[in-house]
């Protein structure tokens, strides 16, 4: 569904991805895992358009996205969620969704959408009406998902959801994205907490400075040496106890 | 001073105030998108208030019909110049005070293109109004004050209306609130910062067709009320649209105050002086006080 092949991507002298090559198929869940400036953020940001890319390409189902601009993007059926959620803080929930469904010119489907969301999200239902910067930490990570679903995406590329939240909420963010992968979504899911991402996540590529290093299926990647010294505290299968929890 | 008088200067202060928030509006909601203290909205104001006139003098049409060709046509001049100009510098990446400087730039040439198409004389707006006063108890005020008033009011009602319940107006202040996540959204960047400069033209514009009917039209006309209704913004709290609004009224009463009590040649000086104290004392102007009251 998505195919990267070979991105570069700097900012002025900076080099943020060196030859990044990857794919997502339909149905999976993908996550890249490494750690801070690793080029997560920027890989998504490129996927979305954000950035200029300086040698490589993107395709996503067959068309080439590179290039395109970030609004092209989203109208092909790929929904970014930043990193730090970024939900607009002054506007109402109810309004950060509306404007999630920018592109979608039916005020029924938009609706109906939006009660699909609050079906999902009871706790954004609730507080429909209060801005969004009142929310917790997962109550705006849940809004966020939200907000890009409204697009009605095929593609959903999701940037640390887990940053800054107690382990019980990453636990619900976790579950979340298991959902929407059961309704038919695709997800690429961008970690630093691979404990988490390689839970749920069916494939895994680790990208250490600009570069993948390696990559295997999330189980693999769990018993794998080199990721449970360097992603997982050097604890092994002991503390992987709970994942089955969150993956059933 | 007897209380009829004082309700006329009511009113008076009133109706210049309205119309300082509406440019100060325009500033308000430029600043929010795009960061950019913008100079030229002065001259939108002119632009407006020469349109209205130029539409008078080939169709008669009554004031309000004026008031709005006035405040389309500096809409879509705000449009183009922001096309033409602001975007294009933004697209060169180049630094946030070279637009601010290219504002200035736009405001004295657009002055100059101003005299050149309709002179250096201060033109009189038409009579439109009866000239009888409104007859309220005791107190009379004219009539064309109290339109001042219900259209601007009008018009600041139709913003709110605008970015509270319509999808565009959503889009406007997901843009002004975080212009990288609006994008992820799918919104066009450039065809929102250009909506935002349509809509602060469209109400600078109404502003000018006031002002114009209030005193003349002229090619500098915009100048001083541009620099004014950055006071105002700044008393409101810059970038905050209910302090725009506050701020306008405020200013236009304090300044119609002065002018009666101490004398209307210290008027501007009396704005200015307040404009000092306000960065001195309020910073965040009424916006910022009352987020700390609360
Ligand atoms: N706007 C920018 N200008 C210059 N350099 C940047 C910019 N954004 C990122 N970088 C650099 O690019 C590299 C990759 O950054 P990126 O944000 O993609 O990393 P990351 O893996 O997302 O990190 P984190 O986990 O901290 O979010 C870093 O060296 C960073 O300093
Ligand atoms: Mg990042």
């Amino acid at each position: 569904m998505l195919e990267v092949e070979d991105l570069t991507v700097a900012y002025g002298e900076i080099v943020a991805l060196r030859g990044v090559s990857f794919s997502v198929k339909r149905g999976e869940i993908v996550t890249l895992i490494g750690g801070n400036g690793a080029g997560k953020s920027t890989l998504l940001r490129t996927i979305s358009g954000m950035t200029t890319i300086k040698r490589g390409s993107i395709s996503f189902e067959g068309t080439t996205t590179s290039g395109a601009p970030v609004d092209r993007v989203v109208s092909m059926g790929i929904a970014h969620v930043p990193e730090g959620r970024r939900v607009f803080p002054k506007l109402a929930v109810e309004d950060n969704l509306i404007v999630g469904a920018h592109l979608i010119a039916s005020k029924a489907q938009i609706r109906s959408d939006i009660e699909g969301i609050y079906d999902t999200f009871p706790r954004l239902k609730e507080r429909r009406r209060q801005l969004a910067e009142s929310l917790s930490g997962g109550e705006q990570q849940m809004l966020a998902i939200g907000r890009a679903m409204m697009s009605r995406p095929k593609l959903l590329l999701l940037d640390e959801p887990s940053l800054g939240l107690a382990p019980i909420i990453v636990e619900d963010v976790a579950r979340t994205i298991l959902s929407l992968r059961k309704r038919g979504m695709t997800i690429l899911l961008v970690e630093q907490n691979a404990r988490v991402a390689l839970a749920i996540a069916d494939r895994g590529y680790v990208i250490e400075n600009g570069r993948i290093v390696f990559s295997n299926d999330a189980s693999a990647l769990r018993r794998d040496p080199r990721v449970v010294e360097s992603y997982l505290g050097g604890r092994a299968s002991a503390d992987m106890g709970r994942i089955p929890a969150v993956a059933s | 001073m007897t209380i009829a008088e004082m309700v006329e200067l009511l009113v008076g202060g009133l109706a210049i105030g309205c119309i300082y928030s509406l440019i100060a509006l325009g500033l308000s909601i430029i600043i929010r998108a795009t960061g950019v203290l913008n100079f030229a909205q002065g001259e939108v104001v002119m632009l407006g208030a020469m349109f209205g006139l130029a539409t008078y003098r080939l169709v008669p049409l009554p004031f309000p019909a004026l008031f709005v060709a006035g405040a389309l046509f500096a809409g879509v001049m705000a449009v183009i110049i922001e096309l033409l100009i602001y975007r294009t510098l933004r697209v060169r990446r180049v630094p946030m005070v070279n637009i601010v400087i290219s504002t200035i730039a736009m405001s004295i040439l657009l002055q100059n293109g101003a005299q050149l198409v309709w002179g250096s004389e201060p033109i009189a707006y038409p009579r439109l109004f009866a000239l009888e006063g409104l007859q309220l108890g005791p107190v009379r005020v004219a009539p064309q004050l109290v339109w001042i008033v219900v259209l601007a009011l009008g018009m600041m009602l139709a913003l709110q209306l605008f970015l509270r319940f319509t999808r565009a107006g959503l889009s406007v202040q997901a843009v002004a609130q975080d212009p990288e996540a609006a994008q992820l959204m799918g919104i066009n960047l450039t065809r929102a910062v250009a909506s935002t400069y349509g809509i602060a033209g469209i109400l600078g514009g109404a502003a000018g067709v006031l002002l114009g009917s209030m005193f003349y039209a002229s090619f500098n006309m915009g100048f001083l009320p541009g620099i004014k209704a950055f006071v105002a913004a700044t008393l409101g709290g810059l970038g905050s649209i209910g302090g725009a609004m506050l701020g306008g009224i405020v200013f236009g009463l304090i300044e119609t105050f002065t002018a009666t009590s101490i004398s209307t040649a210290y008027k501007d000086a009396v704005g200015m002086v307040l404009l000092i104290v306000i960065l001195l004392v309020l910073p965040q102007g009424f916006a910022g006080a009352m987020r700390r009251g609360r």
